[in-house]
């Protein structure tokens, strides 16, 4: 029988049989979006009744989308009320002093974001860890004059192609109709001139956020944590996937070994976990916690985390036994075993694995040497990679005058022109209208990672249709882009 | 499941053209207009039965994006078959198959099978292409022809099927070397156990004739 092995982006496999009592998928759909066509796919008939806790609490009208908006999606929250209150606190305390947190008690800081950051304080979190609030309060109107700026029709049209494929199966998408571009917000979206517009769900923050926070945010991204990940070419995946095969024989034999005997190149499987930092591979609750320690971490933790999944997948006689051939081993990459993926289970192994940033380094210096022997000269040659927030600060705090943006990557098209002719730009939105009331009262403001999929006041509204249903969704899923953009208003205030 | 042979296939074409759409209609016979932009590469893999013999299709849908044509290259080694894609109703896709077919040729085996494939033919009142114009180019690089609707699944099926066919032929003709997964092709468990003992009853039989 045909198969297709993805489902999806944050659409993990159906694990569980359709709750008796659950909505069918078509009635979920047309009541959230107005729409019944766009999302028939098979997967979802099996996994709504996935429901978040959050769900579970705005009662059957809200069972459409698991707490983080995804349709159908399966993501349960474990921690209990009380810790998630504490760690709040504790984070609050350390917004409150973050510069001294940072120089001095960094470890401690790593250990909490491996923890996992609570959710109603990432988006803040993850803007400090990046160093992209510093940058935007120090470029107040960079962000408008860039949204100023006319864009390369070239891109635009790539853009506008390629915009209603990022997320398709989040509410916010969805949304959208479906088929086509949703008009207002596709034109709305800016490339990033002199980056390649590659297909990756990176770009999709600013775009789709439309939120300057969001923007800063992948601004490092680009430029600090992956630099020249997302260039023409695509150098720096390729050189990244032979430091990663390399890092593999140390961390399971048997799996490189075993890629080794078949040929599989790294670049056949590795491309989709490192451009999208494996935002459309893991479970979402994985997605969070992976890129919590990412942003503090860096590199070393999307390193790590392929080879956690690849010593799962191909680390034994045993799991070996099922792929024997170039074909069985790659149909079993794309269908990674779930319990590899499951968040406590895979942050466990990542956080024990020792794979440092010292030998990523040594690494990189061996296959980058390797390269030029073999393939010449780098095309591109990308700024120095830094290991997360610490090496980010320092070079920021190195640096006088503070740092400015390059160029490059900040070349805004014409958004306001565009937006003016569809709908007003989406953080000139209202915020979020009504809290979500189902947590404890600290986290009683909207998750911000979370777009408002079990906010009543979207739930209950009848169906809607285009800019009305941007309008009520004012925060962007948390793309792969990962910076959620914050509501205009704070959410939290510590 | 047990099949005679897999074949390899991949998917290219410029981005937007439907590849992932064609992919989903053979393998799960459904349209789904909205779909993750492909990242590198997927997958899809569907039985079908030509002469009899079980046959496995495994088709790598690929990144149209050209940031990707560099790695896309690297997705042609092994594949018997491939599927070149323009949307008929987007000229530029039918003027890019020129450096399509170039990559193809330069990085995939020589005997690889490749199939033309005008997409989107539903969308008739949008049409840029002419079919005749798509015939042509592909009379002139020798390639099998047709304009397939994902949407409406028209010739989608007899996309999938002519290229296996002709494989599969070239494969009776001993064009290809089938012990040799670069060619894209694999023995099924099965075909091959049952090769063996035909082989060694060959065999046999010779070396009873020498005796005699």
């Amino acid at each position: 029988m045909g198969s297709q092995s993805s489902l999806g982006p944050g659409i993990p496999p159906p694990r569980r049989p359709p709750a008796p009592d659950t909505l069918s998928y078509l009635d979920s759909v047309s009541l959230m979006s107005g729409t019944l066509e766009s999302l028939s796919g098979p997967g979802f008939l099996d996994d709504v009744s996935s429901l978040g806790s959050d769900s579970e609490i705005n009662g059957l009208a809200y069972r459409r989308t698991d707490k983080y908006g995804f349709l159908g999606g399966n993501q349960e929250s474990a921690i209990p009320v009380d810790v998630a209150r504490q760690r709040e606190l504790k984070w609050l305390d350390m917004f409150s002093h973050w510069d001294k947190w940072l120089s001095r008690r960094f470890q401690k800081v790593k250990l909490r974001c491996r923890k996992g950051i609570p959710s109603s304080l990432r988006a803040k979190a993850w803007q400090l860890l990046s160093n992209s609030k510093e940058l935007l309060e120090q470029n107040p109107s960079k962000f408008e004059e860039l949204e100023r700026q006319p864009g390369d029709p070239k891109w635009l049209d790539v853009i506008e192609k390629d915009l209603h494929r990022q997320f398709p199966f989040h509410e916010m998408f969805a949304a959208r109709g479906g088929h086509g571009p949703f008009p207002e917000l596709d034109r709305s979206w800016r490339p990033l001139e002199g980056k390649a517009c590659v297909p990756s769900p990176e770009p999709a923050g600013p775009a789709l956020g439309l939120e300057p926070q969001a923007f800063w945010c992948l601004v490092q991204i680009c430029e600090k944590y992956l630099p020249g990940y997302y260039s023409a070419g695509l150098e720096a995946i390729q050189l990244d996937g032979e430091i990663f095969f390399a890092l593999l024989r140390r961390a399971s034999p048997m799996a490189y070994r075993h890629l080794k005997k078949y040929k599989i190149d790294p670049i056949l499987y590795m491309t989709e976990w490192f451009m999208c930092i494996f935002s459309r591979t893991l479970p979402w609750a994985s997605v969070l916690r992976v890129w919590d320690m990412f942003f503090c971490e860096g590199v070393k933790i999307v390193f790590r985390v392929g080879l956690v999944l690849l010593r799962n997948a191909l680390g034994s006689v045993d799991k070996l036994r099922s792929c024997q051939g170039m074909y069985e081993t790659m149909e079993k990459l794309r269908n990674l075993p779930a319990q590899s993926m499951q968040e406590d289970f895979l942050i466990q192994e990542v956080v024990s694995l020792p794979v440092t940033e010292a030998l990523i380094e040594r690494e990189n210096a061996t296959q980058l040497k390797k390269w030029r022997e073999t393939r010449g000269e780098l095309q591109y040659k990308p700024s120095r990679r830094l290991h997360g927030s610490r090496a980010i600060h320092e070079e920021c705090h190195r640096m006088n005058p503070p740092l400015t943006s390059s160029a490059s990557l900040l070349s805004l098209t014409g958004f306001k022109q565009r937006a003016a002719r569809g709908a007003a730009p989406a953080r000139h939105l209202s915020p979020l209208p009504t809290p979500n009331q189902s947590g404890p009262p600290v986290l009683s403001g909207p998750l911000l990672l979370s777009p408002p999929a079990t906010s009543p006041s979207v739930s209950s509204s009848p169906p809607r249709t285009g800019g009305e249903a941007l309008q009520s969704l004012a925060i962007p899923p948390l793309t792969p882009m990962g910076c959620p953009a914050q509501p205009p208003l704070p959410v939290v205030s510590p | 499941m047990a099949y005679a042979y897999l074949f390899k296939y991949i998917i290219i074409g410029d981005t937007g053209v439907g590849k992932s759409c064609l992919l989903l209609q053979f393998t799960d016979k459904r349209f789904q207009p909205v779909h993750d932009l492909t990242i590198g590469v997927e997958f899809g893999a569907r039985m079908i039965t030509i002469d009899g013999k079980q046959i496995k299709l495994q088709i790598w849908d690929t990144a149209g994006q050209e940031s990707f044509r560099s790695i896309t290259r690297s997705y042609y080694r092994g594949a018997a078959g491939a599927l070149l894609v323009y949307d008929i109703t987007r000229r530029d896709t039918f003027n890019h198959l020129t450096t399509w077919l170039e990559d193809a040729r330069q990085h995939s085996n020589s005997n690889m099978v490749i199939m033309l494939i005008g997409n989107k033919s539903d969308l008739e009142s949008r049409r840029e292409v002419k079919k005749e114009e798509g015939e042509a180019f592909a009379r002139e690089h020798g390639l099998i022809f047709m304009e397939t609707s994902a949407k409406t699944a028209s010739n989608v099926e007899e996309a999938f099927i002519n290229t296996a066919k002709e494989i599969y032929e070239k494969i009776q003709e001993g064009v290809f070397d089938i012990n040799n997964e670069a060619n894209g092709i694999k023995i099924g468990p099965q075909h091959a156990a049952s090769n063996a003992t035909l082989t060694g009853n060959q065999g046999g039989q010779q070396a009873g004739g020498g005796c005699c």
